[in-house]
């Protein structure tokens, strides 16, 4: 521990789920020869600063922009007045964080974990920032073994959230605008139509229909009306994912809010609670197949995909030509479209009755994902990015 | 409540000079509340605030202009509608030629009779600009259309004819745009398919950008006139009988074309759109002689009117020839280019997509 070549330093995200992956970075980081400090962005985040801060500080880390804001009393950014770049990496959509972004000096590099969305920042939030594209990975308990097929109690899991439709839908028809209700309904059908086309393209798709061409970073209100239809698709989507597999008398265990449940409650279904931090990992291990369903992702991973894999899981997801890049249909996941749901129950039985076939796909997702997947290689890619950006 | 502050004046006659009106019915019969304002009325500026503060309880309005007139009006703490976040609709009745930059006005949507013109506008001059394609809107003069054996004109042609010569020597004289212009009208003679924005960004060497926004204007303007009276001058000389006519004001303009049998259109600058002749001569069920482009070809046109193409003029007249040996043969052309006119082209389909693009950057908040 006395061989680090330089130093960086990482600030606490403020989301308690987020605590594992802000450590798994700092060990990350250790492992390539930074001396990784840990400081939290609270009233005296300028003096635990100060306390860290030497001339081998080559750049500071957060998730979710926490920090990246910071500013010294004469309004200056602190990354500004020290010359050290600070990246962060984004685990929502950028139009969560426009605010953050809005405000980013040429000291910060945000890292967004699908294309789509870097393409998406700069034409509505700010064309000229630095960018990088920084996908999902996998983390798990090492020290663990990964169980076997017959160690695992539940035949499949989905843990995450369900939008309700009803009130996402609602808050577009509530506007009294007849053609703007047709304008999100046009945006929607174009969706649903493919699995393929991402919602900017769909919404700059109708508008172009439409013979309008506006200004897009004019546009007050797209990022509240882009979160709008992706939580109604999004909704909508896993909502008929588990109509589709449930109806096949398929067995689901839901982990989530209590309220999303009431959206997809049937015998079939059983509700198992809210996991929190290692408890998710808990959850996988003790799962033989989990859902994956990220429709609006056109060219990344999703965390709860690597993360499945990572701790033996069998992972059944809709996919995306970054996600077919490494993991192929049947032989180490299997993958659905959204249209056309007709045999993934049959797949799922299948899979469920056949140890030999199980072992097979999670063993291959498992060998990709430690190669590709990891913290480690997220790592490795941010120092990439930063000796790209001339700062290292 | 929904509403439209309409701004117009009756300063100049020409045949555009009644559209406001055409665009008031058409806007209240869709059920708003439309406010006509002269402004060159001396008590405009009480009348639009008044407008302007009885208006701000609506959520849906906005304010239509012509030609970009009053856009840039301003208070001394900047644009009035970006102020008052009310959207402001221009209609720019002519290709280019009256078109204002006005980039800053952000609450400015500019509405254009080319889709080529607004996407080449957006790509090259002005990328932050708002622009809605509007097709010339086609205008009727009277609810019973005469036969077209009953039309007392042959072949009309309405409009200005321009020296070519003299509009070549306006740019000659400016040394800032002569070589620039010189190179647009050689680009455009080598490739038909080509637009004066085409012409200009391939002049500019090695990045458009590099040219001033003002320069594209007067080049463009200049070269798409020049083409225009080129092409025109070839095309009158080809064409035999014909009755040409300056238009004073709509009336007259309408009822000139609703006498004909057949309305010669000018040449198309436009790549992707129509003119107001050829708008008007289908509402009013003459049958038009035109070029195709794009526009008539994705909106399945190309039947309802005496097409040509490849500048052939003289192929033209043999046509127009041949058609007017048996008019009556015309009618049913005439009957189906009215009912797609009033159907695709009307001044109230023009206003539904004006509304609809208001809804929509209300919906956005542009």
């Amino acid at each position: 521990m006395g061989d680090f070549l330089k130093n960086c330093i990482l600030i606490e995200p403020k989301i308690l789920n987020l605590i594992p992956w802000h450590k798994a970075y700092a060990k990350a980081f250790e492992k390539l020869s930074f001396k990784a400090h840990l400081v939290t962005n609270d009233e005296n985040f300028i003096s635990q600063i100060e306390n860290v801060l030497d001339n081998d500080t080559k750049f500071f880390f957060t998730i979710d922009g926490v920090g990246s804001t910071a500013k010294l009393q004469n309004s200056e950014l602190i990354y500004d007045y020290l010359n050290i770049p600070i990246i962060s990496t984004y685990t929502d959509h950028p139009e969560q964080y426009t605010r953050l972004i809005s405000e980013s000096s040429n000291y910060v590099y945000s890292g967004f974990f699908d294309e789509g969305d870097i393409a998406y920042s700069k034409k509505y939030i700010l064309n000229d920032a630095n960018y990088f594209f920084h996908t999902d990975f996998g983390l798990c308990d090492e020290s663990l073994r990964v169980p076997t097929f017959e160690e695992r109690d539940l035949d499949i899991m989905f843990c995450g959230t369900i939008p309700d439709p009803g009130y996402f839908r609602s808050l577009f028809e509530n506007i009294n605008m007849p053609y703007s209700i047709n304008f999100c309904n046009e945006i929607i059908e174009m969706l649903k139509s493919s699995d393929q086309i991402s919602l900017p393209d769909a919404f700059e798709s109708v508008l172009s229909s439409k013979n309008l061409f506006l200004d897009s970073l004019s546009l007050k209100n797209v990022h509240s009306l882009m979160s709008t239809l992706s939580h109604y698709i999004r909704g909508c989507r896993r909502i008929d994912l588990f109509k589709s597999l449930t109806e096949q008398n398929l067995k689901i265990n839901f982990f989530g809010f209590e309220k999303d449940y009431n959206l997809i409650a049937n015998e079939n279904v059983t509700y198992c609670g809210f996991l929190r931090g290692e408890n998710y990992w808990d959850a996988l291990r003790r799962s033989k197949i989990t859902l994956n369903s990220s429709p609006l992702s056109k060219y990344a991973l999703s965390e709860r995909q690597p993360t499945s894999m990572l701790n033996g899981a069998l992972v059944v997801t809709d996919t995306n030509p970054y996600m077919d890049l490494y993991y192929k249909d049947g032989r180490d996941v299997i993958s659905y479209n959204h249209n056309d749901y007709s045999h993934l129950a049959d797949n799922l039985k299948e899979v469920l009755n056949s140890k030999a076939l199980f072992e097979k796909i999670t063993n291959n997702a498992l060998l990709i994902t430690k190669n590709n997947h990891t913290v480690n290689h997220r790592a490795q890619s941010i120092l990439d990015v930063l000796r790209q950006g001339g700062a290292l | 409540m929904r509403s439209c502050i309409l701004l117009y004046s009756n300063l100049e006659k020409n045949k555009f000079s009644d559209l406001y009106l055409d665009y008031s019915k058409a806007i209240g019969s869709l059920g708003y509340h439309v406010t006509l304002l002269d402004y060159l009325a001396t008590d405009f500026d009480n009348n639009f605030f008044k407008a302007i503060d009885e208006s701000t309880s609506h959520k849906n309005t906005f304010v239509l202009s012509f030609d970009s007139n009053l856009v840039d009006l301003n208070v001394s703490s900047g644009n009035v509608y970006d102020i008052i976040e009310l959207p402001i609709f221009s209609i720019l009745t002519l290709q280019v030629d009256n078109y204002e930059l006005y980039e800053d006005v952000k609450k400015y949507i500019r509405c254009v009779i080319d889709k080529h013109e607004a996407i080449s506008t957006k790509k090259h001059l002005m990328p932050r600009a708002n622009i809605l394609f509007l097709p010339s809107a086609a205008r009727r003069i009277t609810a019973e259309l005469p036969k077209i054996e009953n039309r007392p004109i042959d072949v009309l042609f309405c409009g200005e004819i321009f020296d070519a010569t003299n509009v070549r020597m306006a740019w000659k004289d400016n040394p800032e745009i002569s070589v620039l212009c010189d190179n647009m009208v050689e680009i455009l003679l080598s490739d038909e398919n080509k637009s004066a924005f085409d012409a200009f960004y391939e002049s500019g060497d090695p990045s458009p950008f590099q040219y001033d926004k003002m320069l594209a204007l007067p080049c463009i303007n200049y070269v798409n006139a020049y083409m225009q009276s080129v092409k025109t001058s070839k095309l009158l000389k080809e064409i035999s009988g014909l009755t040409v006519y300056t238009p004073y004001d709509a009336k007259e303009y309408l009822s000139m074309i609703a006498s004909s049998k057949i309305v010669l259109n000018t040449p198309l600058n436009l790549k992707y759109g129509i003119t107001d002749e050829m708008a008007c001569s289908m509402a009013n069920g003459s049958i038009c002689a035109s070029e195709t482009n794009e526009f008539t070809k994705d909106n399945q046109m190309d039947n309802l009117f005496l097409n040509y193409s490849n500048s052939n003029y003289s192929l033209l007249n043999e046509k127009i020839k041949e058609a007017l040996i048996s008019p009556q043969n015309l009618n049913a052309m005439s009957e189906s280019a009215s009912v797609f006119a009033e159907n695709n082209l009307s001044v109230l389909q023009n206003a539904k997509k004006i509304i609809e693009a208001s809804e929509i950057a209300r919906l956005l908040n542009l």
